[in-house]
């Protein structure tokens, strides 16, 4: 049992520097202890912080993170066109196709030339027209800001009745990039929801598992063990088998699929502080034990889950896409990015661009967040 | 000094083995989907009934072209009042087992198909025939309770296929997977899911196959099966995607054979569900379809649009009309039934039963938002999508719901009645959008008791101009088949009932 906690419980430090104000008997025995132990370790909050903008892999990863948090809030401008407008007559056109870098007299830039493709016909380009692709381009109409704001100004768009397809069209003719970028939504909402569903179900559950120990703990862990012994994968396909498909479903499957592994490092993490002093002191100056828990054991367990959450936020948005692929999620026309590949993969010996480009969009998001949650588990590890 | 030299003989008896096995004349065949049964009584899919067409016969044929021709019966005739047909039964036909055909195990399988305990799910097709009495050593007399115009359209109907009661009775549960016909292969091996064996049968009473058997492989991943056919370990490949049809047909080995199907797509509406049962509504969501653009782009141009509820090729078949292509049209429709505002609704799709059937259903769905029809999709697994289409009317939630229906008798009767009867309404039969109209009724039971042609059709014809009109459906096309055959394939025969049959096929 504690075997499965060992990685989790790794980051139990922060006991260094209780948030327990009102704990200060217990203070100096213990600082002093751990002073000794780690020179100059007086204040670990800045030093991992220092630590992590001194990890090029941090950097990367939230330099991606920030990427995809940008793409998301700005989504209706970064997209030239809405996710879900088809043309029939220009479907899985590659991306490039229709494209030159010189003008019809030879000026710079990028031109797009009218394309059209039909399933027999294959892609034809009419070079005779050709109109200029600018930035901040007027385009369809959107609202933002939960449509507070109202713009059809684009990042980029054509200066003409032709539509520039960066990363080419899908098999209804759909902007690939556009649906990509509306999809991004999509993936950190069901990161954000599954995440908030693991910590807001597990946190509390293996807290007051640890907490009180003795009958509850027996009986909560067997739970959750019964729940670990599912792969996580799994029991998010049996549940949303179960309440069906749909993306509001897939986001509480994916949350209940994460509640076992919260609940258990959280448990790991509160065994170690609760017999920490300043936990004592809280209990002999008379605090309710609920109160102790919440006030001054739970803020010191906070580390590990946020390690957790950036590494859960990863594997929330590949399970999506897993299930999405399965067709146990998102429903068509949802640019939801494992869907988006699942259909593309119909058409990867005749355009493989449309399955490639969601995938790549997948694997980016995941390293992203792999990346930042591995380098935030050595930034608050302890004994570095 | 021995030893090499045994070795050496080992080895070419050996490359003699396998010489002999890569020249077998074994004709592969990829199908999308492994075969249910092979109880042809109990068969009610293609990939079933194209590998029962190879173990059994029927008592007539159809062939490729429509045309109906004696099989297992040599001879047939109606009495003056149409209600008994003498059939002659074929003589010198053998089963896999050598048991001859006689006229008593005709009789013994037509009353295992009647038989109402049996409840085999084509029973409708005889049901008509009171009684089958054995008049002669070689032949049999079906009685009808009424004149029954399709009869021999349905006794070529593969589901009515003879069987040998005697080992149906055997095998009983298992006669499923122990096939015992008269067709001009017998049965080897099944391995579910994977692939169905059979060889040729030398005491095949007709012309012998060219080929020594056929290997029927399931293999559901387009992508894969169109790899098979282009690596040459298939020979023929059913249902080319659209997108690939240019690509396989470009290959020096491989030719795409397009051949029209009897199977039309289309999507039911329920009758029993606002707005559907008004039919400006009906109406309107049929002209905001172009189906041109459907056909052309989204399926690689392998279907006809529809201009009747049956596809060409069936006896009964006129064109009826369009529904042109019309949104505003549509608009004016939607807001004289008072929906100026258009409405919510959900399309109900399987996903890969049909070609390309979640596409053209997303492609629809921006259609309809053209004219301000909100439409999701709702996609469900085969079994479970059937399920919910099978729902009893009332309880059934499905509005708009996608299916297709073959043909296979090529006679009107089997693709309008079990359709748009009103007492074929679920849960007996595949009336599922709850359609009625008492004139309808009246032609289809008219037109299934009349034996003269001519005023059949014309019933048809009536039945289905009402259909229309009604827009009891939204009419979308008829499949063609896509099959991918390799150039050293010789005289395969691609049915319109949706079955590749190696009756007559031989390799280079």
């Amino acid at each position: 049992m504690t075997d499965r906690g060992e990685v989790k419980e790794r980051p139990a430090a922060p006991a260094a520097e209780p948030h327990a104000q009102d704990a200060p008997g217990a203070r100096p025995a213990d600082d002093a202890r751990r002073r000794g132990r780690r020179p100059g370790g007086r204040r670990p909050t800045g030093r991992w912080r220092r630590r992590l903008a001194r990890n090029p892999l941090a950097i990367l990863g939230i330099g991606i993170i920030a990427l995809f948090l940008l793409v998301v809030a700005f989504a209706p401008f970064i997209a030239p066109y809405r996710a879900e407008t088809q043309n029939l007559r220009t479907t899985y056109v590659p991306p490039g196709a229709g494209v030159s870098f010189r003008g019809p007299e030879g000026q710079p830039g990028l031109w797009v030339s009218p394309v059209t493709r039909s399933p027999v016909g294959g892609v034809s380009v009419d070079a005779s027209q050709a109109y200029p692709v600018r930035l901040f381009q007027r385009g369809p109409e959107y609202t933002w800001l939960f449509g507070l704001i109202r713009s059809d100004r684009h990042l980029f768009g054509v200066d003409g009745p032709v539509r520039f397809h960066l990363l080419g069209t899908d098999e209804q003719g759909r902007d690939l990039f556009s649906r990509i970028v509306y999809g991004a939504w999509i993936s950190l909402f069901i990161g954000l929801i599954s995440v908030g569903i693991g910590v807001g179900v597990g946190a509390p559950i293996g807290a007051v598992s640890a907490f009180f120990g003795g009958w509850v703990d027996m009986v909560v862990q067997r739970v959750i063990d019964t729940m670990l012994a599912f792969p996580g994968i799994l029991l998010a396909i049996v549940l949303v088998a179960t309440f069906g498909t749909g993306l509001t479903n897939l986001m509480v499957a994916v949350g209940i699929a994460a509640v076992p592994i919260y609940a258990r490092i959280v448990r790991g993490s509160v065994l170690t502080i609760k017999n920490q002093e300043y936990v004592e002191a809280a209990g002999a100056l008379g605090r309710r034990r609920m109160s102790t828990l919440f006030r001054h054991v739970v803020p010191n367990a906070l580390a590990p889950i946020i390690v957790q959450s950036s590494l859960q936020m990863a594997i929330a948005i590949l399970f999506a896409a897993g299930l999405g692929f399965l067709g146990l999620g998102a429903r068509p026309p949802q640019p939801e990015w494992g869907l988006m590949l699942a259909r593309g993969r119909e058409y990867l010996a005749v355009a493989p661009h449309v399955a490639t480009f969601p995938g790549m969009a997948i694997i980016l998001v995941v390293l992203g967040f792999n990346l930042l949650g591995d380098a935030l588990r050595d930034a608050l590890d302890p004994r570095k | 000094m021995l030893k090499p030299i045994r070795r050496l003989v080992a080895a070419l008896s050996l490359a003699a083995l396998l010489g002999s096995l890569a020249f077998a004349q074994v004709l592969v065949v990829a199908q999308g989907t492994d075969a249910v049964t092979l109880d042809p009584h109990d068969t009610t899919d293609s990939p079933s009934a194209t590998v029962t067409s190879h173990l059994y016969e029927t008592l007539f044929e159809l062939t490729p072209e429509g045309a109906i021709e004696p099989r297992l019966a040599t001879d047939y005739a109606f009495s003056e009042d149409g209600l008994t047909l003498t059939l002659t039964i074929r003589d010198g036909v053998t089963f896999h087992d050598g048991t001859p055909l006689t006229a008593e195990i005709v009789k013994g399988s037509l009353d295992r198909f009647l038989d109402p305990e049996n409840a085999w799910t084509f029973r409708f097709l005889l049901d008509a025939v009171e009684e089958v009495a054995v008049t002669g050593d070689m032949q049999v007399e079906l009685r009808l309770a009424n004149a029954f115009a399709p009869l021999l359209a349905h006794l070529t109907h593969s589901s009515t296929a003879i069987v040998l009661p005697a080992a149906a009775e055997r095998y009983g549960e298992e006669f499923a997977a122990n096939p015992v016909g008269t067709g001009p292969f017998k049965f080897v091996a099944w391995q579910r899911n994977d692939a169905i064996e059979l060889e040729r049968f030398d005491g095949y009473w007709g012309e012998k196959p060219g080929v020594e058997g056929v290997r029927f492989l399931t293999v559901p991943e387009n992508a894969t099966r169109m790899a098979m056919v282009e690596s040459g370990q298939a020979h023929v490949a059913v249902r080319v995607p659209p997108q690939d049809i240019t690509r396989i047909d470009a290959l020096p080995d491989v030719t795409v054979h397009n051949v029209s199907s009897v199977r039309t797509i289309f999507m039911f509406m329920n009758f029993a569900l606002e707005p559907i049962d008004d039919v400006r509504v009906r109406k309107a969501i049929n002209h905001a379809i172009d189906r041109e653009a459907l056909a052309e782009f989204v399926l690689g141009g392998a279907v006809r649009v529809s201009d009747a509820p049956i596809a060409p090729g069936i006896f009964g078949y006129t064109p009826v009309g369009t529904y042109e292509y019309d949104p505003e049209l549509a608009r004016q429709l939607l807001a004289e039934a008072g929906y100026e505002g258009g409405f919510a609704t959900t399309l109900y799709t399987p996903s890969g039963r049909y070609l390309q059937d979640i596409q053209t259903v997303e492609a629809m769905q921006e259609m309809l938002a053209q004219v301000g029809i909100t439409a999701t999709i709702e996609t469900l697994e085969w079994s479970a999508y059937l399920e919910q289409v099978n729902a009893v009317p009332g309880e059934s939630v499905v509005p708009v719901g996608l299916l297709g229906w073959g043909t296979v008798t090529g006679d009107a009767d089997y693709g309008l009645y079990p359709l748009f009867h009103t007492d074929q309404q679920r849960p007996v039969g595949s009336n599922r959008g709850a359609y009625s109209n008492e004139r309808v009724d009246e032609l289809l039971d008219a037109a299934r008791t009349n034996t003269d042609p001519e005023e059949r059709l014309a019933m048809y014809e009536e039945a289905m101009r009402l259909i229309w009109d009604d827009a009891a459906w939204l009419f979308l096309h008829s499949e063609t088949q896509l099959v991918a055959v390799r150039d050293d394939v010789q005289g395969l025969v691609i049915h319109p009932t949706e079955r590749v049959l190696a009756h007559t096929a031989s390799l280079q």
